[in-house]
């Protein structure tokens, strides 16, 4: 088919589902009476809706409601939900003044009050976020490094004006944090918990929010910034990874993507996403299935959302949900390093984005490295692969998987080899360094149907496991709730829907594990 | 007409998250056609299409307090079902594939008898004919085939299905396209036979 017919096609399905405007379509018909080739292919589109249409949906089967109803019982109240990740996070729903897609109604009063205190408190916050922001940076009220600069383009520069501003809302909130108990760090939502494990001191509400992911969209909303109007869905905690499409919704509709800055960046995620692909091929065609994972920061995901936008129709359409999906997710840790060192606080990466300008967050991440080790006197460590398994970086629970080999945590022997090919593959990545995954064995290659992703976050520990067999993941959580026993204070296990509200399945819907881990 | 066909999903949503179980029935007997039809479109078999639905409704029911009213009950609902889809697709990539044929007759959706004003053959091409259409839709990945059935057989328009899948408009439309490209592909493929030759 050539461009022109790929061009004629969509001009036919436009006028097919009636999307011309009354000039065009006058215009379309007269094309239509003047090319009888034009004419027969809209026929035959035509044809193919019709036939297409004929086939209704079927009605929901009629015990199919009782069996719904039956299965409350089992259930728990509503509102017994955690962190489920099929719950969608509808502060990233685009066009939230769309056209309702049924016989439905907008949320009345209390949500609109609720919408308009967050809009207000969001512009003092910020106010207040940009002075701070200028006084730290020494740039004064006259505008200092932005108005230095000459941007490009006004979306351009409210794009990045929108990051430091977030940014910013991080470090008022790092500082907001900073009155607690030495030892111990304060949540955005509230709440103080412990001190973090394996010496680290300074657990971040900071990093606790920007790192939370799928699957805990709750606390993570509640811990989001005020935003101001517009952008709240931009600025809301990470979400599901199925929901970064619907978070670039509302990025092309509201915020215009500055053309140069992303060009810049396309190449270089497009590349990653062809690698991705390839290896997520490799990994499924052993047979594994697709893990999520977390989303590292708000501004990575904000990055791979523009990004997947080009991406989205040309290369990673056709793969299905599940790929896009981890594409994404990957694509966004990987996109946590160029932004800058999810080690480094806020200020700082912002100091050293600052003066160094193009300099990415990779090249500066290697500098600190090298130059800790240095000043330590030993080794240089690897940059890239594998991460130290001691140092302030790196803080874990021994119990679950052990270095050097032999492996010998009971997650790593219940997992199996299967694992390791995987995991591997993932912490090849010097981008991973900030999440303290732990490699589980660098030179098995073998395969087996089961993925495992240990991650440890400063005071937060978080384990995604997809797994296969459901003998085996009956192991793994016995397991998992002997650990919740012996070493942590909080395991929360997310089991398949069926078997927690103890509905006999007639199939098993799904056999994933979310295992979040906090002390 | 019932009072509950009085009240709006807001209303039902907010009672049955106070633990009304007769408000979310209510919401279930509103939506269940809607989620179930989708689903089984999506994963063309009727017994994964009702677990998938049950689980979806489950779902909803634990995670009512995260209904945040941002966003239509049903466009919320879809969402999850939208997931619950997608967590079992991964799980099916896992397992063995024992999945329906074609030539399940359970799974066959659709087949009815013959209007009155046609006769038998011109019936019988008819449901031929939609038989391939949907062996047709069924080739199709699952993102162009979620947008072919939302627009073709739902009947949403762009902009919905834009909220409802979470995409710009824009990339509903290339996918429409896209689908609907394959569509026509795929029929021809199906019509001509393996050989080339004229099955329909």
């Amino acid at each position: 088919m050539t461009r022109q017919d790929g061009h004629d096609d969509t001009l036919l399905q436009d006028a097919l589902d009636g999307r011309l405007t009354g000039d065009e379509r006058a215009a379309f018909e007269r094309a239509l009476a003047d090319d009888p080739a034009l004419a027969a292919r809209f026929h035959e589109l035509e044809d193919l809706q019709r036939q297409t249409a004929s086939l209704a949906l079927e009605p929901a089967p009629d015990a199919l409601r009782d069996s719904i109803l039956g299965a409350l019982d089992d259930a728990g109240g509503p509102g017994t939900a955690g962190r489920d990740p099929a719950l969608p996070d509808l502060f990233a729903i685009p066009g939230g003044d769309a056209p309702d897609s049924g016989a439905t109604d907008r949320a009345p009063g209390p949500f609109l009050g609720l919408g308009y205190m967050r809009v207000a408190a969001g512009f003092i916050v910020l106010f207040f976020a940009a002075r701070i922001l200028m006084t730290e940076a020494g740039l004064g009220a006259e505008g200092g490094h932005f108005a230095d600069r000459a941007p490009s383009s006004r979306a351009e520069a409210a794009l990045e004006e929108r990051l430091v501003e977030k940014r910013e809302l991080m470090t008022l909130d790092r500082e907001s944090g900073s009155s607690a108990a030495p030892g111990a760090s304060v949540r955005p939502g509230g709440g103080v918990i412990g001190p973090a494990r394996g010496g680290i001191s300074e657990s971040s509400d900071v990093e606790e929010e920007q790192w939370e992911g799928a699957g805990s969209t709750r606390r993570a909303r509640k811990a989001a910034p005020p935003a101001i109007e517009g952008e709240e869905e931009e600025l809301a905690a990470p979400v599901a990874a199925d929901a970064t499409v619907m978070r670039l919704t509302v990025v092309n509709r509201q915020n215009p993507v500055p053309e140069p800055w992303l060009r810049a960046q396309e190449g270089l995620v497009r590349n990653q996403a062809l690698a991705f692909n390839d290896a997520i091929n490799r990994q499924q065609s052993a047979g594994f299935v697709t893990a999520n994972m977390i989303a590292p920061t708000e501004e990575a995901w904000q990055q791979v959302t523009l990004l997947s936008a080009k991406l989205d129709d040309e290369a990673l359409a056709s793969r299905g949900f599940a790929q896009f999906a981890m594409t994404c997710d990957l694509l966004a840790a990987d996109s946590a390093t160029t932004l800058g060192s999810p080690t480094a606080s806020p200020a700082e990466n912002d100091g050293e984005r600052a003066r160094s300008g193009a300099t990415t967050g990779r090249a500066k991440a290697d500098e600190r490295k090298q130059r800790e080790a240095e000043e330590r006197g030993g080794r240089t460590p690897r940059t890239r692969g594998v991460p130290p398994a001691t140092g302030t970086g790196w803080i874990g629970n021994p119990a679950l998987f052990q270095r050097p080999d032999p492996p010998a945590g009971p997650l790593y022997r219940l997992l199996g080899e299967g694992a390791i090919a995987r995991v591997d593959t993932l912490l090849e990545k010097e981008d991973w360094e900030g999440l303290n995954v732990r490699r589980v064995d660098p030179t098995a290659t073998t395969t087996a149907s089961r993925v495992a992703i240990e991650m440890q976050v400063r005071d937060a520990y978080r384990v995604i496991i997809v797994t296969g067999p459901t003998e085996r993941l009956n192991a793994l959580l016995g397991a998992l709730e002997d650990l919740e026993k012996t070493h942590l204070s909080t395991v929360e296990i997310v089991r398949p829907p069926a078997r927690e509200a103890k509905i006999p399945p007639r199939r098993p819907l799904d056999a994933f594990v979310l295992l979040v881990l906090e002390p | 007409m019932a009072a509950s066909d009085l009240q709006t999903d807001t209303h039902l949503v907010e009672q049955a998250s106070a633990g009304d179980r007769e408000a979310f029935s209510e919401l279930v007997r509103r939506h269940q056609d809607f989620v179930y039809g989708v689903i089984q479109r999506l994963v063309s078999d009727r017994d994964r299409a009702a677990d998938l639905t049950q689980e979806t409704f489950l779902r909803a029911w634990r995670g009512l307090h995260h209904f945040s009213g941002g966003a239509a009950f049903s466009t919320w609902l879809y969402r999850i079902a939208r997931n619950v889809v997608i967590s079992g697709a991964r799980y099916d990539a896992a397992r063995p594939k024992i999945r329906a044929s074609l030539d399940d007759e359970d799974n066959k959706v659709g087949v009815g008898l013959a209007a009155e004003d046609e006769g038998p053959g011109t019936h019988a091409h008819r449901e031929e004919t939609r038989e391939l259409v949907r062996a047709a839709i069924e080739t199709l990945g699952q993102e162009q085939r979620e947008v072919v059935v939302l627009r073709d057989l739902v009947g949403k328009s762009y902009e919905e299905i834009s909220e409802l899948v979470g995409v710009p408009v824009g990339t509903v439309r290339s996918r429409l396209h896209r689908a609907r490209r394959e569509l026509k592909r795929e029929l021809e493929r199906l019509i001509e036979g393996p050989d080339g030759e004229h099955a329909a």
